[in-house]
């Protein structure tokens, strides 16, 4: 099986925009190719209040996630604050450009609220850093191609928490259904001002 | 002497066997690895299978530094390029940094200006190396400091 | 190292060559730019797609990057590249600019970013059509990734470049109008847009007169509105089934306090 390293592990993760709020979901599927190898590998880290998902080479995605945790805690001591998710998505974007001739094969996706505006902030990226700003949801990893397809059709804008928790979920597990090397499980956080509400879905364990 | 203005495309013809690492202070001829605390060294993958682009960048600035130092003495005679290269040896000797630069600014500005830089950007300014350089242990320091 | 890293350069080697993986593909801009002479200015005009193959990846992306408030740049090419190498141009520029004392100009900017190009051998794959005014009047170049350039008074570049051309080389002429050269770029910029398959969505301009600020027209035009939905499907909470849920906070909630101006106690804190 010929492929890129970025689909030796498989997993997908996806965000989506509401009314006041974010939602950033991934499945939990850790695989060697077409072998299924752990089914709680999670792949949304937190920084403060900015999430990111990372997909891709499981290898690279605990080495950039430990990256931007050393990372964010410097700037959290040199700036004594949070890092807000625009400037985030600014140091990934730079981070992922330095190895431009040696790259990180990962597929971040950032999601967040801005604290100051109270703004919902979501943005992916390619493996060296070029950001894709987008107002509607973003998705990344294997089954990335099924889920523009159900978020195309799913989505809607100004979603309140609750629905955009049923609408980003249902566009996942129906995306990792059609594809082999995510699912196993799913994980969703719906990020709202004053909480953030963790959810793992049943989901189809084939 | 030469007026190269790119980098010459060569590969290394030798290689020393603690090119790669610090020696060890009581064997010379060999890679200190328990103070490299990298695994035994194999030369071959310090030498082959880099990228084609990496040597180029590497040896980039100094080949415009020789260029400009060889145009220099072929005008002025051999005396300028050397009190040039003696004033970039004192400013790199010295450690003063102005705290207005805070901890962000790796390079000084005395050599930026030494160097004819200190109105450019390169990705070396932003790209410091700063994240993956290692802290000198506890040893090399006091060696450094005893001069041992 | 400082400067961009080779570390993991022989890694994916192994990864790509012995594995038997292919390497995976970086956002492309696909893309169609067009740039445009007119009497006192210049109009340089780009599409906003942007493709990883054949998916499009976003769909209202931003290709005109600004070097200096006068000078701005439509990228072709590795849509990371293109950002990027346009950004560091910027702060050299503007650097250039201060020292100087002087504001910057449109060669200079042309001058850094082929030298920087021709660096990097190509292997930074960025095709830019830099446009701008300065004291000197208003200039049009590009940049292929390579390092080469090329003068003119129209040009363009990216997968489109064919279709755009056609439309270039048929309706211009020397000395346009304004109105006329922003009208020229926007329909060859449409041409890429529904013949070529790697550029489509909106219309994106900038145009650079001699003594005005630049202005930019983000989404001059949007030939390709998506028709509004008719109807939804909304989801009935409650329709996915979870497993367990945890609640938790994490969103510092920031309370800016508002000190009167004058008042005596406020600047007790510093001695």
């Amino acid at each position: 099986m010929s492929q890129d390293p970025s689909t030796y592990n498989g997993g997908s993760a996806v965000a989506m925009v509401g009314k006041d709020c974010v939602a950033i979901a991934c499945d939990l599927r850790l695989g060697q190719q077409s072998l299924g190898v752990s089914n709680d590998f999670e792949k949304i880290f937190h920084y403060g209040h900015v999430f990111l998902a990372l997909t891709g080479l499981a290898t690279d995605v605990i080495s950039v996630h430990e990256n931007f945790r050393m990372k964010t805690n410097l700037y959290k001591m040199a700036e004594q604050r949070e890092i807000e998710p625009e400037s985030f998505a600014n140091l990934i974007s730079s981070s992922l450009y330095e190895r431009r001739f040696g790259p990180w094969f990962v597929g971040p996706i950032v999601a967040g609220l801005n604290t100051k505006s109270g703004n919902p902030f979501i943005c992916g990226f390619d493996y060296i850093g070029c950001i894709d700003f987008a107002k509607d949801f973003i998705v990344a990893g294997t089954a990335s191609e099924q889920l523009f397809g159900m978020c195309e059709s799913l989505y809607e804008p100004n979603l309140e928490p609750d629905d955009l928790f049923e609408t980003i979920s249902q566009a996942l597990l129906s995306a990792v259904d059609r594809d082999a090397l995510s699912g196993w499980g799913g994980v969703v956080y719906v990020i709202t001002k004053d909480k953030v509400v963790k959810r793992y879905l049943k989901t189809r364990q084939d | 002497m030469s007026l190269r203005i790119v980098p010459e495309e060569k590969q290394l013809t030798d290689a020393k066997n603690t090119q790669f690492g610090p020696a060890a202070p009581s064997a010379p001829g060999v890679v200190d690895t328990l103070r490299s605390g990298e695994a035994p060294l194999s030369i071959s993958s310090k030498v082959n299978n880099r990228h084609p682009l990496q040597s180029r960048i590497e040896k980039w600035d100094q080949t415009q530094r020789d260029l400009q130092l060889e145009t220099y003495r072929r005008t002025f005679g051999v005396a300028d390029p050397i009190r040039r290269e003696m004033e970039l040896n004192i400013v790199k000797e010295t450690d003063f940094r102005p705290t207005l630069f805070g901890f962000s600014a790796i390079t000084s500005p005395s050599l930026d200006i030494l160097l004819n830089k200190e109105t450019t950007i390169g990705w070396e300014d932003i790209y410091t190396g700063f994240n993956d350089a290692k802290p000198t242990d506890f040893h090399t320091e006091m060696e450094k400091q005893m001069g041992i | 190292m400082p400067g961009l890293s080779f570390e993991n350069f022989q890694r994916n080697e192994y990864l790509v060559n012995q594995a038997g993986f292919k390497p995976p593909r970086a956002t492309s801009t696909g893309t169609t730019i067009v740039g445009c002479r007119f009497k006192d200015g210049v109009v340089i005009a780009a599409d906003t797609r942007a493709t990883t193959g054949p998916i499009v990846a976003d769909k209202n992306c931003e290709k005109l990057h600004r070097i200096s408030p006068k000078i701005w740049c439509a990228g072709a090419g590795t849509a990371a590249d293109t950002e990027m190498v346009t950004q560091l141009i910027q702060s050299n520029l503007e650097l250039h600019s201060m020292s100087l004392n002087r504001e910057p100009r449109v060669v200079s900017a042309m001058q850094m970013l082929k030298q920087h190009l021709f660096k990097y051998q190509g292997q930074v794959g960025a095709y830019l059509i830099v446009a701008g005014v300065d004291p000197t009047g208003p200039h049009l170049f590009s940049i292929q990734a390579h390092g080469s350039t090329d003068i003119g008074y129209y040009m363009s570049l990216g997968s489109g470049s064919l279709a755009a051309i056609a439309v270039l080389e048929r309706d211009w002429k020397q000395d346009l109008s304004k109105d006329e050269a922003m009208k020229l770029c926007a329909t060859a910029i449409q041409a890429g847009i529904f013949n070529d398959l790697g550029s489509g969505s909106n219309v994106d301009m900038c145009v650079m007169e001699m003594g005005k600020d630049a202005q930019l027209y983000r989404s001059f035009m949007t030939p390709n509105v998506r028709e509004k939905k008719q109807r939804n499907y909304k989801f009935a909470r409650g329709t996915t089934a979870v497993l367990r849920q945890s609640v938790f906070d994490i969103v510092e909630v920031v309370k800016e306090e508002e000190i009167p101006v004058g008042s005596s106690d406020a600047m007790d804190v510093d001695h």
